[in-house]
């Protein structure tokens, strides 16, 4: 973790410097750097997120026709995967490779706001840059709180009492925000969908967690979470991939009107040829086989390029495409 | 079907809560604020031990706690077990945190200065606390207070310098405002308070009425207690120096840049300043112009307290456990055997010499650690051989 965790301080503490001995400015800046810097990642998560999106009302269908037989369902998923182009993990990987990083930038707040002896000695061979140790102790006072303890309402001056009650306030707005942005519209099939149902009461569950988080750790890490929430709804906004549709009916920023454009004839046709080639290769196969693939890569980058153009509904198959109209 | 969406839902729930746990426990700080205090106390020389929320007194011939006895000398006894009663103060009710050597009051009275910001008295023969309240203090301390005929002097963990009354410690007579904390104890000589913060400035004070009469910055955090000699201050700073100060005027007579910060204080002898880095360097200078006699790469790890000097020996302990003996004239490593704890030392090392009242076959040198099973290690201080080990 070190390997990581040290140069993320280094660049805080340098950034420290730059930006006047001033943390928040510091704090703000190097999580709107890494933000960016993995952007390539959250648009190959997303690419891969979208994917998977297109082929579920496919999805379906195979589930609908196989459902008494889960070998060839199986079998089915993966045909139409492969049909696709579409890795059905594609969307992990790079949650994985960010996660460490968000770990250190998260450990470099919390070990450059140390404020004891404790935190300072770990910070004594964390610096990679010899120079940065004449910045140490960073200043921690911001708008009258100490940016290494939870907010205090009682606090020393009326401004650090109306800052202790926003910052948990912006944090749960935020991540609201991001939440309701980043949600998927609700389907009219998916009202009763338990996973669906799930889906959506994260928007109510993220916003109150990190807000209780807010308020028991350090005013530093809201300020982390604050921005970087914000940078993150510039980012999907940016993408095309935030729905804020779902707050004002219509509105348009970063992209195209959501919701109401459609799948061309020609896509559906070929989605329809798609469907019919597996179906037919999975029914070939004796019961519970695995299909040996037989696709060959132009093949699959030709489909793949396909039904990555789809970006809206077919009014014929409108109630199974939902999910695939956002670009 | 509604039971199983709750159940899904719940999962998720308990499962970002778990992810949030590994977050912030992955890379959270370490328990607790700083290191042990270890002090001698009373006509025994018994160890006073101060350490998160508990104080115990070690009996130094054997490193078992100290039993406590009756006025006619008898040891006490639990009545339910029959065990003897030993001397260990722990606070179960309140998160007490205890960093600090304390002060001895008046006969049988100790004051400790705590972490939760209050003055807890303890006494001394009963390990009892006759007021768990305690006297509420201005901020949290990690610097060991000071006293003298009038005053108790308390440096706190955030910023300020605050002389109270001794008679009643809950009135306060100065505050001497800093920019930040002050994490060791003053030095008080002739009337005057001299002390570092992490402010990177070192302070004169004086004592009487809180006034500053001179201050000098050091490029660096100042966490350590200047050292006197010869009209001139002597001590280190997180700018990888070393200064030699005026003790009058505040100037600063000579500098020496060395490899990593320096925390603990330095330490006179013989008109040699030894002193160590945190890069697990030890150094000896020459108090005239600190130009170097020798220095040695004693520990991979960084050394936080001062170097032990003792007639024939410069002993440090490291955070990578090692404790080294070096030769006091040449540097060269002393003692190989039984070098390494293999926990963390951080706090300061004691040397304990046998006196009449507590007669000892050898001068022990007393190393703190962070770790449970070795929170107090004793070595001969002449051999180096491990005595005996207090764990908790």
């Amino acid at each position: 973790m070190d390997i990581l965790l040290n140069p993320f301080v280094t660049v805080l503490a340098l950034l420290y410097q730059i930006l006047g001995n001033n943390i928040v400015l510091a704090i703000t800046a190097l999580t709107v750097i890494i933000r960016l810097a993995t952007s390539p990642l959250l648009l190959q998560q997303q690419k891969s997120t979208e994917a998977t999106q297109i082929v579920q009302p496919q999805m379906k269908k195979l589930q609908e026709k196989y459902k008494n037989d889960r070998d060839k369902l199986a079998a089915a998923q993966m045909e139409l995967y492969r049909e696709h182009g579409v890795n059905p993990l594609g969307g992990c990987f790079p949650l994985l490779i960010q996660m460490p990083i968000l770990f250190a930038l998260y450990g470099s707040i919390t070990y450059a706001l140390g404020s004891t002896p404790f935190q300072v000695v770990d910070m004594s061979r964390r610096f990679l840059i010899p120079g940065l140790e004449t910045l140490i102790p960073l200043n921690k006072t911001w708008l009258g709180l100490d940016l290494t303890h939870p907010p205090t309402f009682g606090g020393v001056s009326t401004i650090a009492t109306i800052a202790a009650i926003t910052l948990p306030v912006l944090v749960m707005l935020t991540t609201w925000l991001q939440s309701k942005l980043t949600m998927p519209p609700v389907k009219p099939e998916d009202k009763d969908n338990p996973a669906a149902a799930t889906t959506r009461s994260m928007t109510t569950i993220m916003p109150l967690m990190f807000g209780f988080f807010a308020l028991s750790f350090s005013v530093g890490i809201s300020v982390y979470f604050i921005v970087s929430n914000v940078v993150g709804i510039i980012q999907y906004t940016l993408l095309g991939k935030a729905h804020w549709d779902q707050l004002v009916p219509g509105l348009k920023i970063g992209g195209k009107v959501i919701g109401k454009s459609e799948l061309t004839p020609e896509q559906l046709r070929e989605h329809d040829a798609i469907i019919k080639r597996v179906i037919d290769k999975v029914d070939q196969m004796p019961r519970g086989g695995n299909p040996a693939a037989t696709r060959t890569p132009a093949r699959a980058e030709e489909v793949s390029a396909k039904t990555k153009s789809i970006s809206a509904p077919d009014k014929a198959d409108n109630s199974k495409l939902n999910g695939n109209k956002k670009k | 079907m509604i039971r199983f969406a709750s159940l899904r839902r719940l999962t998720l729930v308990t499962a970002l809560f778990v992810l949030a746990a590994f977050i912030t426990g992955c890379v959270g700080s370490r328990v607790g604020v700083s290191w042990a205090s270890v002090s001698l106390v009373g006509d025994q020389q018994n160890i006073l031990l101060a350490y998160h929320n508990y104080i115990v007194q070690i009996d130094p011939s054997s490193g078992a706690p100290v039993q406590l006895r009756d006025d006619e000398g008898q040891v006490r006894v639990v009545p339910e077990t029959g065990e003897p009663r030993t001397w260990n103060f722990q606070d179960t009710t309140a998160p007490e945190q205890f960093y600090t050597a304390p002060l001895a009051l008046e006969e049988g009275k100790l004051l400790f200065a705590n972490y939760t910001k209050k003055l807890v008295e303890v006494n001394l023969l009963g390990a009892r606390v006759d007021n768990p309240a305690g006297i509420p203090i201005l901020d949290a301390v990690v610097a060991d207070p000071i006293v003298d005929e009038n005053h108790i002097y308390l440096a706190y963990l955030n910023k300020n310098l605050q002389a109270l009354d001794i008679d009643t410690p809950s009135v306060v007579i100065w505050t001497f405002e800093t920019e930040n904390g002050i994490w060791s104890e003053p030095l008080l000589v002739n009337g005057v308070l001299y002390f570092g913060s992490m402010d990177h400035y070192l302070y004169a004070v004086n004592a009487d009425n809180g006034r500053m009469i001179w201050k000098t910055e050091l490029g660096g955090a100042v966490a350590s207690t200047p050292v006197l000699s010869g009209g001139a201050l002597y001590i280190g700073s997180f700018a990888r120096k070393v200064f030699k100060i005026s003790q009058s005027t505040g100037e600063i007579l000579e500098e020496r840049a060395v490899d990593d910060w320096v925390w603990g204080s330095p330490v006179v002898r013989d008109g040699v300043v030894y002193t160590a880095d945190m890069g697990g360097n030890v150094y000896a200078l020459n108090t005239d112009d600190l130009s170097e006699k020798w220095r040695v790469k004693a520990a991979n790890g960084g050394i936080r307290p001062s170097p032990l000097v003792t007639e024939d020996h410069v002993i440090v302990g490291a955070r990578s456990g090692e404790v080294v003996w070096l030769d006091r004239d040449s540097g060269v490593i002393a003692l190989e055997g039984a070098r390494a704890i293999g926990a963390e030392i951080l706090g300061d090392l004691l040397l304990v010499e046998s006196t009449e009242a507590r007669p000892l076959n050898e001068p022990l040198v007393i190393v703190t650690t962070v770790a449970n099973d070795n929170l107090l290690v004793a070595y001969s201080a002449t051999r180096g051989v491990k005595m005996w080990v207090y764990k908790r």
